[in-house]
């Protein structure tokens, strides 16, 4: 057969790599790594704050995940499933460490790392202006608790939906729509400062 | 209708875009008609414009689960990208030379074969060349007709990786190597062949995958973009009606 023919018009879906990955195919888990490891990555690092506990947090989900992957019956979806492994890792490293989950200025938000994803009409002072909201969006965010945190983290960021955020979290979905709006509303008193400026431009 | 402001359900729905449609386009008509109202899903929307700028940083990841040679698939662990799926094979430090040299003219018969060269091996001389392009179709027909000629070896088009095998294993019988360990090893580099063309394979589809990705993130920024726009002008619109009807609330 040659590569032409062999070449499948549309990639894998998570449910055909991970049936593979289950006998034994690791190449097809690692297509699964590849797949998620950027999303489990932001969830940890804006979970944890720290870039270095975002990259163990994120080794650690998939080798628990490759470890556990014949438990995994397909009930919830593959990265729901993930999801899950990485918000109990976050929430163990969280208590291990005793220290809150964001302590610090982010790393790595400088102007440099935005300027390789900013808009053709992105001048150097929309840069620093982004790196700089980048900081205090992150200050605000640790005045939330953990679970307001998540949630809206989950909702903003990884565009679940109110009740996928309820199954991941395992709570009801009117506990989860209280969190979101209780942590927007304290986001939106913490960010007051920032608002007005970018309402007057 | 209830202030949206105090229905928070209500509120989230609107902002989020979910629940019932209808229940969201009368809530659009509440906000059309009450400035306090607007002015909180105006400033919730905000909140949620910078929530965006939060970015994490790019980091290099490339996490991957490699295979120790000796042991199980399932109780190996994921490496950093510098290692490489090669990681397990550079383990195997026992095997002798020519068994790592037979894997690499086995890996680079098949990339030959991938990569649309002709491989000749006559008279102990290796002879590689590039495969003519697309054949015009009157040589396609004189193929045709002689396809079931059959040529001498050194005329035949391609990698013949059987011919490749067949002088390997007289190599490394020749070089005192049991016949058991020449099977096992012939094994492994025709494993490793056949993972080395499904990853190439994988690999487009996911890069193919990725740009379909990318197209569709650049179509969400600007609906964003434009979102954004049409939020200000809102925004102007009612600090306007704010203004002229005195500032009540």
């Amino acid at each position: 057969m040659t590569l032409a023919a062999a070449l499948p018009m549309t990639p894998w879906t998570d449910e055909e790599l991970v049936a593979r990955s289950k006998t034994g195919d690791i190449d097809s888990f690692n297509q699964l790594v590849k797949r998620w490891e950027r999303p489990i990555f932001a969830l940890a690092y804006r979970t944890l704050g720290r870039e270095e506990d975002a990259r163990d947090v994120t080794q650690e989900t998939f080798l628990r995940a490759f470890r556990a992957l014949s438990g995994f019956k397909g009930d919830a979806k593959f990265s729901s499933w993930l999801y899950r492994i990485a918000l109990n890792l976050c929430r163990d490293w969280i208590r291990k460490e005793r220290r809150a989950p964001i302590v610090a200025v982010p790393e790595g938000v400088d102007v440099e790392h935005l300027a390789a994803e900013r808009g053709p009409v992105e001048t150097v002072e929309d840069l620093a202006a982004r790196a700089e909201l980048s900081r205090e969006v992150a200050r605000a965010m640790d005045y939330l608790p953990s679970e307001q945190r998540q949630a809206i983290i989950l909702k903003e960021y990884h565009g679940l939906t109110f009740q996928e955020i309820a199954d991941l979290m395992r709570c009801p979905l009117s506990t989860v729509k209280t969190r979101v709006y209780q942590g927007l509303s304290t986001l939106r008193k913490q960010l007051g400062e920032q608002m007005a400026p970018r309402r007057e431009s | 209708m209830q202030h949206i402001a105090d229905n928070h359900d209500a509120l989230l729905d609107y902002l989020y875009d979910e629940g019932d449609p209808a229940e969201r386009i009368r809530i659009a008509r509440h906000l059309q008609e009450c400035a306090p109202c607007s002015v909180a899903v105006l400033e919730f929307q905000n909140v949620r414009g910078m929530l965006r700028d939060w970015t994490p940083p790019a980091a290099d990841l490339g996490f991957r689960i490699v295979q120790d040679i000796d042991a199980s698939p399932r109780a190996s662990v994921p490496q950093r990208a510098q290692g490489g799926w090669w990681q397990g094979w550079g383990r195997a430090t026992h095997q002798a030379r020519w068994a790592q040299a037979a894997a690499a003219v086995l890996l680079f018969a098949a990339g030959m074969a991938a990569s649309q060269l002709t491989v000749q091996y006559t008279d102990g001389a290796l002879t590689v060349r590039t495969r003519p392009g697309v054949p015009s179709p009157s040589v396609q027909t004189v193929s045709a007709r002689t396809a079931s000629i059959p040529l001498p070896a050194e005329h035949t088009d391609g990698v013949d990786i059987d011919a490749l095998e067949r002088e390997l294993r007289s190599r490394m019988t020749a070089s005192n190597a049991s016949p058991v360990d020449t099977e096992q090893l012939l094994q492994r580099v025709r494993a490793m062949i056949d993972q080395s063309e499904q990853r190439q394979q994988r690999e487009l589809a996911l890069r193919l995958s990725q740009v379909a990705t990318e197209v569709d993130t650049q179509h969400q920024a600007d609906l964003l973009r434009i979102q954004q726009s049409l939020g200000q002008q809102q925004d102007e619109f009612m600090n306007y009606l704010v203004r002229t009807s005195g500032g009540t609330k």
